[in-house]
């Protein structure tokens, strides 16, 4: 049962309790229609269990094909809100570190929003954040939350923030993911359209079509470089939940990265590999002047020295 | 008067022209002959409409006089087209004056059928929400007449 559904009931249920307590005891036939749907509302929400408040964010675009609060065009939503749940299927499955870097968005139709209605401001959507069957009420943010709120950090930092801290935030998503953000601001770009995001009490705004295209330029292809480099060393340990490891050069510099989704098994390296003199190959990625970020992609980039 | 089903298929709220503040809104005032003439549109609805006579007529030979009906639910949209199904039955909200002040427990015990839910669907298609006694009735002063919600 839906959450809308449940809380009508309640709501029906408190309304007609007070209304039957209102009414004298000799009021016997005004009673009987009230009782009748006490007890079928009663019926219809007995066993089911409270239900958490459902979550809600709301895209609102703005631009050329956009008709004040009147309309937007048909042909431009469609495919701009196609585009969107893209990115957030997309992240989903890259946090859950599901995400190859081809082939089809794993688990696409569980972390698809749902489209509840429309949102006012300008026009747009408001989308009801699922929540997965197995996970914990209890949880102060499930998975589909977080999702959305690493969409959220994705733009306002393209918009806003430093190349750092965008090299920051692509630790943690795959690189598929900034080539699917880049074709959804791309297209809003081509429709002279722009839009802005709203989650729990996070807004993130573009200002203009130019303000979005600025985002455009910051993560476009050319502005990341990626190659591949050879260090010798030792590693010092992976961490099996963050899937971070530590390698110390010849020169005692630590260097810090990530291994890649594709690898299952991370304990091997781990128990091989331990404090003992090896090579080990990095994918490399820097984004505009940041830091660079490495990941380790294969079991067999790490060899014995 | 009835209006037609708006472009959503259902009754509009005001009368369609009238100004927003006007009196001519929601719930529609209108006779039995109006209201049979506007919506026998298919046999099932045929059925339910008999059914609709057939309660009124019940409290009719109870000698309940004064009173009047809402009526709403799927039977008063244009559900064929929204939900591509005919309407299965008729809400009904009554307000009667029970004759003979006749006690409200005895009345129901002698008449029960006429009053709980699941009765007055099986023998009527009539979902009876609620039924109020309505001792004011005189201030209107009118017959077993309805209202459309």
């Amino acid at each position: 049962m839906r959450y809308k559904e449940y809380v009508s009931y309640r709501s029906e249920i408190a309304q007609l309790e007070e209304i039957l307590s209102e009414i004298p005891d000799d009021r016997f036939i005004e009673k009987i229609g009230f009782e009748s749907r006490l007890e079928t509302a009663r019926k219809a929400i007995e066993g089911i269990a409270p239900l958490p408040s459902p979550v809600y964010a709301k895209i609102l675009f703005r631009g050329k094909p956009v008709i004040d609060t009147h309309a937007i065009s048909a042909s431009f939503a469609t495919k701009a809100t196609s585009k969107f749940t893209e990115v957030h299927s997309m992240i989903a499955a890259s946090l859950s570190d599901n995400l190859r870097y081809m082939g089809p968005i794993p688990y696409k139709q569980k972390n698809d929003l749902l489209l509840t209605g429309i949102a006012v401001g300008s026009f747009g959507f408001e989308f009801e954040i699922p929540r997965l069957e197995n996970e914990s009420m209890l949880e102060e943010l499930n998975f589909s939350e977080l999702t959305m709120e690493k969409i959220l950090q994705l733009f306002q930092l393209a918009a806003d923030g430093s190349d750092d801290d965008i090299a920051d935030l692509m630790t943690e998503i795959h690189p598929r993911v900034l080539k699917n953000s880049t074709d959804f601001l791309s297209y809003l770009s081509s429709q002279d359209a722009w839009f802005s995001l709203g989650f729990k009490q996070y807004t993130f705004r573009y200002e203009s079509v130019t303000h979005l295209e600025q985002s455009i330029q910051r993560l476009k292809e050319d502005n990341i470089r990626e190659f591949e480099k050879e260090f010798e060393g030792e590693l010092q340990g992976i961490l099996p939940g963050s899937r971070t490891f530590e390698f110390r050069l010849m020169d005692k510099q630590i260097i810090k990265g990530k291994v890649g989704s594709d690898i299952e098994d991370i304990d091997v390296f781990n128990r091989d590999f331990l404090y003992k003199a090896a090579k080990i190959h990095l994918h490399v990625v820097q984004y505009g002047t940041s830091k660079p970020r490495y990941s380790l992609r294969s079991v067999g980039d790490l060899v014995l020295a | 008067m009835i209006p037609e089903w708006d472009r959503n298929n259902v009754l509009p709220p005001i009368f369609p022209g009238e100004k927003g503040y006007s009196e001519k809104r929601s719930p529609y005032k209108a006779d039995l002959l109006l209201f049979v003439e506007t919506f026998a549109t298919s046999q099932k609805r045929i059925e339910i409409l008999s059914g609709l006579l057939d309660y009124r007529s019940a409290f009719h030979q109870l000698n309940v006089m004064k009173g009047f009906q809402w009526l709403d639910g799927s039977f008063m949209d244009n559900v064929e087209i929204t939900e591509e199904r005919p309407p299965n039955d008729i809400d009904v909200v009554t307000f009667l004056h029970i004759p003979n002040n006749e006690a409200q427990k005895e009345f129901f015990a002698n008449h029960r059928h006429l009053f709980i839910p699941e009765e007055t669907k099986k023998r009527f298609f009539c979902r009876c929400l609620s039924i109020c006694t309505w001792t004011a009735i005189n201030a209107l002063g009118c017959e077993m007449d309805f209202l459309l919600v």
